[in-house]
């Protein structure tokens, strides 16, 4: 494994934003599209290279390093620039080339026509390429550099459409948020700084290992810290506001980003640190819990959504919660392995969306589709297959993640961890249900369809196999060393496993079986009793509503953030700016002119007056010499 | 390179700017004098980069010295230097220079003779600020450089241009005073302790001023240059003068006057009052988190987009107070860089909210919108600026904002914590500055054909645009360079903090003994 090629992984990307971005007006859009296509299409080849040599390679030799340049020194402590391939970076890579070349395929066809279609390559190459960097960073500056990167063109694709006022709002919101949560993730890199001297991932894991007992509250806070960057980022509860506006992207988007790959960098990040986080188990505790509550809260709000892309939104927050579930676990390679198959399914889904609402001539409301089936069938498998996979039925992806998901819960925590991790999985199955009636039933809709062509159908149907057969990589089930784990070669803290075997397998089937039959119940309701479904809706407005605001957390933040800020910001400018600061500053002018106007009044121009203050003073003065000398 | 050495380089870069009005005045025609202006600052740039190549960068002190006694009865001396503090601030000096003339070449056609002359006056001013190392004439060139300013705000301004233009010239002589008594006072204090009435400020940087006196030159000194950088509550002249002052004023004004604010503490402060400095350290840190939050929050409120972008100043100057009086290394590297940074990515901002300007003839922020669709390299350009404002990585706003916040955060975390509140509200008040002005609809009516950026604006928006991304990128190309410099001023003040109430000259801003700063604790090392 040559270094020195690590590069290639970039460049493409980069020259492909450039050329897009600067000369995209004057190519014709099939060149705009070659270029934006070669852009993702050749690092995903140098990708395949890496990964068949790193397989065949011993499993202490995976490793792939270069360090291009020194961004930044300070005295003792550096920033270099420098790319790290290993395990965990190559399958991270593999999930935003792989995945993104689908979507940049399917792009090709939904996006045609569109006056910002250059544009729009232009930025999803920037995508690529800061996912990239990200991923593939050796230090934590240079992964915020990327971090930062993919919230910009998270925020310019949702804003692709600007002349939409919401969609700008959206756009403004995605990035402010993720700002709150980088808020957290920069006070965390410095604190790193200033207790280590180092932000050299290979560094910090030394560190971990040999630091003494008292830096660990240290290392706590650092970790807890850049988490809140990942909570920004991967849409944690309560950072997690931004992520259903931002389904006023594009559908590719909503794919590419919103869906399979950046708001997973919080889990990628975090396994990153794995070394880190297995000196805190508080921390860990804090992210477990965090991502239950999040997959919990989202799985119902998902359940109250009424627009077909925000359930895929909120079953994405829900999806990346059971994610922290596992690294808080201490099961990063889990983390990780939900990481790909919810990529591939949640790709699809959105991919399969946005066939469904091409075909409605752009529509996304749920009320309105209905029994498409027959009309697009091979989207409706497509997106059936995704649905089957994201509620984790047998033999699909999700099943096998999710599972052992499930299952390293109730190992680390207990009984009721896995209870209430069991609940949120039943809710995934319910609202999948939910979404059955967009392909069943009678029809909804009115006009003539819109079939889709052949790149809207292709990307998701090969997504759809991937879904299918990515299980494969959990295997063997009920093992310790699944095939990805083994390949990514996590430290995990030691877990006591007091439980046995046969419990794990009962707890596989029990779940194997009831998972599918709320999916099977819920799938029937909403097509078969859809009417009475929607009747028992109306009859509950308020709590109705409540699900669909997502429990009102926009409101509250409108209430308790936005309101105060923008108060803050014009009492500051009107009151203190204008009155109060400007106006002691006018005021000592005022002031000034004032008391020469008084001095002028003095010099009359009158000899007389002049003679009296001149006598007035030769006596005041004659006054003053005598009671100097004591006479007075 | 040898041949510098015979070269008076530095005078040749200041007086080059008075030579071209001269040459100005003679010129016929309203070509013949923007050609004369224009190829007077491009020379000048051109000089102003050649110190780059000769810099040597470990050197301690200064360089490119030229000396000529002047006024010896009185101290007075003609000495130019140049050192890590001024090297960049001399090209950008002379890049947004030639920047301003360019932008203003359309739009200034009355008095343009005068124009132009009181440009290139101002020019000089500026360069000789950056490199006097006497004292008298300092505030010779200080001095000099307000009246052109003042003269192109009040008479090329916009329409409230009296009051802006009386208001900025009477604010910043104020401080001036401040200044002048301060600046007497070293010198007669170094006569009394050091026995020689000089103005020479390489001599009072050996020279040990008395602790009771460091307190009040240290308030004189702070005043003056706190009203140019502003500092927080200092900074209401500064909306009123960026916006009724043409472009190019704005432009000037932003990207090098209020860098002489932090140039004059860094140079002035710092170095002679080290036990001042560490006293006042708290309250000047202070005025700067608050300038941070506070200017955010009046930039947020604004509806004039000229205005938002003044106020984003007060913010950022904040920061830069925060990090170089921190007293280490980080924080004074990202001062000392976000200097340049804040040059080129408001210089930018300022040409581009004149270029909105032109074409709609309002910075009504609620009479804009949806600009994108119809200017997309103007939108492309803002939009590169205002993520270099909020401290994109990759650009050059990130590299002077992490120096700065690591700086603040090793003084302390209750200083770093608040400070670095920066990340979030810049990006509140930028984005939407950003959507109010280019997305979503237009609110001012109808509107007509809008012209995109004209390839005379492009020539000055690219060279900027690649800097921004230079910088960005390959930071180290500046922190080499100043990296000695940083040592000395942080070197001062801490080496007082460890040996207060000693008399020790040779711990001052001297060359030769370089003390560490201590970093904070450092795990990794136990």
């Amino acid at each position: 494994m040559n270094p020195d090629c690590l590069w290639l992984l970039l460049a493409p990307p980069a020259l492909g934003f450039l050329v897009n971005g600067l000369m995209g007006r004057r190519l014709p859009a099939s060149i705009t599209a070659a270029v934006a296509l070669a852009a993702v299409g050749l690092p995903l080849a140098v990708a395949l290279g890496f990964l068949l040599e790193m397989t065949a390679a011993p499993p202490e030799a995976r490793v792939v390093a270069t360090s291009l340049y020194t961004w930044l020194s300070d005295g003792d402590f550096q920033v270099r620039v420098g790319l790290l391939l290993d395990p965990l970076a190559m399958v991270m890579s593999l999930v935003v080339l792989g995945i993104g070349f689908l979507i940049h395929i399917y792009s090709v066809g939904y996006m045609e026509g569109d006056v910002g279609y250059r544009r729009f390559f232009a930025y999803m190459n920037l995508f690529v390429f800061f996912m990239l960097l990200l991923v593939l960073a050796d230090n934590l500056v240079l992964t915020f550099c990327g971090w930062e990167g993919v919230g910009l063109c998270s925020y310019l694709l949702i804003g692709f459409w600007h002349e939409r006022k919401s969609a700008c709002d959206a756009g403004r919101k995605a990035f402010i948020v993720n700002r709150v949560g980088d808020f957290g993730f920069i006070l965390g890199i410095l604190l790193t700084i200033t207790a280590f001297q180092t932000v050299d991932y290979g560094e910090l894991a030394e560190i971990a290992a040999t630091a003494p007992g008292d830096a660990s509250p240290i290392i706590a806070l650092m970790v807890l810290l850049i988490f809140m960057g990942a909570m920004g980022k991967s849409a944690q509860f309560p950072l997690h506001v931004w992520l259903p506006d931002a389904m006023e992207g594009p559908t590719p988007v909503s794919a590419l980003i919103h869906g399979a790959t950046m708001v997973n960098a919080g889990v990628y990040l975090m396994c990153r640190l794995s070394p880190l986080l297995n000196r805190c188990p508080e921390v860990l505790l804090v992210i477990a819990v965090l991502g239950l509550v999040t997959a919990l809260y989202a799985a119902l709000a998902a359940l109250g959504q009424r627009d077909l892309k925000r359930i895929l939104a909120y079953s994405t927050i829900s999806q990346i919660g059971f994610m922290f579930v596992a690294v808080g676990s201490g099961m990063y390679a889990l983390g990780i392995f939900h990481l790909v198959t919810h990529g591939i399914f949640k790709g699809l889904l959105f991919l399969a969306a946005g066939a469904v609402i091409h075909t409605l001539g752009g529509e996304q409301d749920l009320g309105r589709m209905g029994g498409l089936f027959r009309e697009i069938p091979a989207v409706a498998v497509a997106f059936l297959a995704g649905l089957l996979a994201l509620a984790g039925v047998f033999p699909l992806a999700g099943f096998f993640s999710k599972d052992a998901i499930l299952w390293g819960g109730f190992q680390r925590f207990g009984a009721s961890f896995w209870i209430v991790s069991l609940s949120g999985a039943l809710l995934t199955a319910l609202y999948c249900g939910k979404l059955f009636g967009v392909f069943f039933g009678p029809r909804r809709d009115e006009g003539p369809p819109h079939r889709p062509g052949a790149l809207l159908i292709w990307p998701p149907a090969v997504l759809a196999l991937g879904a299918l057969i990515a299980g494969v990589l959990g295997l063997p089930m009920f093992a310790q060393d699944t095939l990805l784990s083994r390949f990514l070669g996590f430290a995990s803290p030691a877990v006591a496993s007091g439980q046995g075997h046969e419990l794990e397998v009962i707890m596989t089937v029990f779940q194997g079986m009831v998972i599918p039959a709320f999916l099977a119940a819920s799938a029937y309701l909403f097509v078969r009793r859809r009417r009475r479904m929607e009747e028992l809706e109306r009859a509950f407005p308020r709590a109705a509503a409540f699900l669909a605001d997502g429990f009102g957390l926009d409101k509250l933040n409108a209430l308790l953030l936005a309101t105060p800020l923008r108060g803050a910001a014009r009492f500051s400018a009107r009151i203190i700016d204008n009155r109060i600061i400007d106006g002691a500053v006018n005021g000592v002018g005022w002031a000034a002119m004032r008391a020469g106007r008084l001095l002028a009044l003095l010099q009359t121009g009158e000899l007389r007056h002049y003679a009296l203050s001149i006598l007035a003073g030769a006596v005041a003065l004659l006054g003053a010499a005598l009671y100097a000398a004591g006479i007075f | 390179m040898p041949f510098m050495d015979q070269i008076p380089l530095l005078t040749v870069i200041v007086v080059l700017p008075l030579a071209g009005a001269l040459a100005v005045l003679a010129a016929k025609g309203p070509r013949g004098v923007q050609g004369a202006a224009l190829g007077t600052t491009l020379a000048v740039f051109v000089l102003t980069l050649l110190p780059l190549w000769s810099f040597q960068p470990e050197r301690a002190g200064f360089q490119l010295v030229e000396r000529v006694p002047w006024i010896p009865s009185l101290g007075i001396s003609y000495h130019l230097g140049l050192d890590g503090l001024s090297l960049f601030l001399l090209p950008l000096t002379g890049f947004l220079s030639v920047a301003a003339v360019l932008v203003s070449w359309r739009r200034v056609q009355e008095k343009i003779k005068a124009y132009y002359v009181s440009f290139l006056v101002l020019e000089t001013g500026m360069l000789g600020v950056f490199v006097s190392l006497d004292a008298v004439l300092f505030y010779f060139f200080w001095e000099a450089m307000l009246i052109p300013m003042f003269f192109i705000i009040g008479i090329w301004g916009g329409a409230n241009r009296r009051y802006a233009a009386f208001k900025f010239i009477i604010y910043t002589m104020a401080g001036s005073v401040f200044l002048l008594i301060g600046l007497l006072l070293m010198a007669f204090l170094h006569l009394r302790l050091g026995g020689v009435f000089t103005f020479d400020m390489v001599s009072w940087f050996g020279f040990h001023v008395p602790l009771q006196w460091q307190y009040g030159l240290f308030v004189l000194f702070f005043v003056a240059f706190a009203v140019k950088a502003p500092v927080f509550p200092f900074h209401t002249w500064l909306p009123d003068a960026h916006v009724e002052a043409p472009t190019a004023g704005s432009v000037i004004l932003a990207g090098v006057l209020l860098k002489m604010g932090i140039y004059g503490i860094l140079r002035f402060c710092l170095p002679l009052l080290p036990e001042a400095t560490v006293f006042f350290t708290p309250v000047v840190m202070a005025l700067g988190v608050i300038g941070i939050v506070y200017g955010a929050l009046v930039a947020y409120a604004q509806d004039d987009l000229k205005k938002l972008v003044a106020y984003s100043s007060v913010s950022h100057m904040g920061l830069i107070v925060v990090g170089v009086m921190a007293g280490n290394l980080a924080g004074m590297k990202g001062g000392i860089i976000q200097m340049v940074n804040h040059g080129l990515s408001t210089g930018a901002l300022f040409i581009l909210v004149g270029a909105v300007y032109d074409r709609l003839q309002t910075r009504e922020m609620g009479r804009l919108g949806g600009l994108a669709g119809r200017t997309p390299v103007l939108a492309a350009f803002f939009m590169i600026m205002t993520l270099s404002s909020l401290g994109l990585p990759g650009l050059n706003g990130f590299v002077g904002e992490f120096l700065l916040l690591l700086g603040a955060f090793r003084h302390s975390w209750w200083i770093g914590v608040p400070a670095a509140a920066t990340l979030i509200l810049g990006a509140v008040y930028m984005l939407w500055m950003m959507q109010r002005v280019f997305f979503a609809t237009y609110r001012g009516g109808r509107l007509g054909a809008v012209a995109d950026l004209s390839r005379r604006e492009r020539l000055v928006m690219i060279p900027l645009t690649l800097l921004v991304f230079g910088i960005g990128l390959y930071p180290s190309f500046l922190t080499d360079r100043i990296d000695t410099v940083s040592r000395l001023l942080t070197a001062a003040p801490a080496a007082r903090v460890m040996a207060p109430m000693t008399a020790d000259h040779s711990l001052a801003y001297h060359p030769d003994r370089l003390e560490e700063t201590n970093d904070g604790t450092d795990f990794s090392r136990r």
